[in-house]
């Protein structure tokens, strides 16, 4: 890296600009930036649109931000309301508000509190969700913990992981969520499901609790169940190693 | 031209690696999106894989994945990787990579550096082979040189074929950026076809080969 003194770019107020590299950006107000920004943090409390692509070490937006391009940022908070046209690249990331991937979105540790939309496929190594989830790719992750408590609509296409857990949050303060966690296909070598709605569950160890409506499961390991569920078919597969 | 499929739980079985560990081989794209080829069966949405292929992946990602980490796997495997491989005219002729002739067409068509990247590797390797088999002379080998330029930097990562065709004394280099099957007129001869990833593949290994050949040959000088 050369060790240049960069710029800050600080917005109060409206203004336009037309990207570049910085060191710090910040915006209070409204900016239309028309190019790409390279930062080494951004932060955004007011509104932002980006034609291009944005890529910041520390990415954290509490308004609105619109990126035309690719977003990348090793850290990232998404308090406010995020739309990436392109891919998304992350590291440690983590959603307050509501961020809209329109392409593929990758990362390491995703913290989802407030609410996911992806319009193709998201691959990460920990998933961490509590608030809404919606992806129509393929969800690729180690370890997937989800748990329902906000009532909205939980869908995923296709579920690719090592341990995936569903559980339905029983709060005694707030009603618990009537929708039910849907997904088409969930393939994982630790299956656990409570109130989730899938065509097809594959799995080593598969445990299907409570409110679960599966069309078919198949496993080759262990297989549970607890509750009020409905499964269609139920296959073991038998020869598997390990 | 189609490969034999093997279904994923079929794979699992087989070669006794998890869905963790597959999916996580995925997300490192250490096994191509493009393997995994979904098709619908009566009990629903099955993956398949080429069959050859992929277990030729797997044992090879088993047997190294005790002494090489998943990101320096990925890098191997990586048809991007070798985006970052540059040799000079001097080591390509040195290691036999390309012949001298090959390397005086292509400096012809434009290039007049010393330095090549990989881009500039895999289109002599290309014009190379097909020089070497005779297939092609040199006014063919401007139009081969032209298109791989013009697009091979799009083509890496799929499954693209390269053509070279003729019809009635005239050729004609194209790339297909599938590996889709083309049907044409019974007065076209197709001379040769290529699959781009398989010539990556082919270089990439024999770059390899002989770094090793040079270390070891400096081993026994030293």
């Amino acid at each position: 890296m050369n060790q240049e003194h960069k710029q800050n770019l600080k917005v109060m107020g409206e203004t336009q600009s037309s990207g570049g590299v910085f060191d710090k950006v910040s915006i209070m107000g409204e900016c239309t930036i028309n190019g790409s920004v390279e930062a080494n943090s951004c932060k955004v409390m007011g509104e932002c649109m980006v034609s291009g692509d944005l890529s910041s070490d520390y990415f954290r937006n509490m308004g609105e931000v619109t990126i035309g391009g690719r977003l990348a940022a090793a850290e990232s908070r998404f308090m406010g309301e995020t739309r990436v046209k392109g891919d998304c690249a992350l590291k440690q990331a983590s959603i307050y508000g509501e961020l809209f991937a329109e392409r593929n979105l990758t990362g390491e540790d995703l913290t989802i509190r407030g609410m996911l939309h992806a319009a193709g496929d998201v691959s990460l190594e920990t998933l961490d969700m509590r608030g809404g989830i919606n992806v129509d790719g393929m969800l690729n992750c180690d370890d997937i913990d989800i748990t329902l408590k906000i009532n909205t609509d939980n869908y995923v296409n296709e579920i690719g992981a090592g341990r995936v857990s569903v559980k339905r949050k029983h709060a005694i303060f707030s009603a618990a969520p009537t929708k039910r966690f849907r997904a088409e296909t969930i393939e994982g070598d630790h299956v656990s499901l409570e109130f989730t709605e899938a065509k097809i569950v594959r799995g080593v160890d598969v445990e299907i609790a409570d409110g679960c409506a599966i069309d078919r499961v198949e496993y080759s390991g262990s297989y549970k169940t607890s509750g009020h569920f409905d499964v269609g078919k139920v296959v073991r597969l038998d020869n598997q190693t390990n | 031209m189609e490969d034999e499929l093997i279904a994923k739980k079929d794979l699992l079985e087989m070669t006794g690696i998890s869905y963790g560990q597959l999916y996580r081989w995925k997300r490192k794209q250490l096994i191509p999106e493009a393997w995994f080829i979904r098709k619908a069966t009566f009990t629903g949405q099955e993956t398949f894989f080429p069959k050859v292929k992929i277990l030729k992946r797997v044992q090879s990602i088993s047997e190294m994945k005790d002494t090489l980490s998943l990101d320096e796997l990925a890098e191997r495997f990586s048809p991007q990787s070798v985006t970052k491989i540059v040799l000079t005219e001097a080591e390509l002729l040195d290691r036999n990579i390309v012949s001298n002739v090959t390397l005086t067409i292509f400096k012809e068509f434009g290039s007049v550096h010393n330095r090549f990247d990989f881009h500039d590797l895999l289109a002599m390797f290309l014009l190379d082979h097909m020089l070497r088999a005779g297939q092609m002379n040199r006014a063919e080998a401007k139009d081969l040189l032209n298109v791989l330029k013009e697009s091979s930097h799009k083509i890496y990562d799929k499954n693209s074929c390269l053509y070279f065709i003729r019809k009635m004394g005239v050729s004609m280099v194209f790339i297909a950026a599938d590996d889709v099957a083309l049907y044409f007129d019974d007065g076209v001869k197709v001379i040769d076809k290529q699959l781009i990833s398989a010539g990556v593949e082919a270089l990439k290994a024999c770059i390899e080969k002989s770094s090793r050949d040079e270390i070891s040959k400096e081993d026994v000088q030293s």
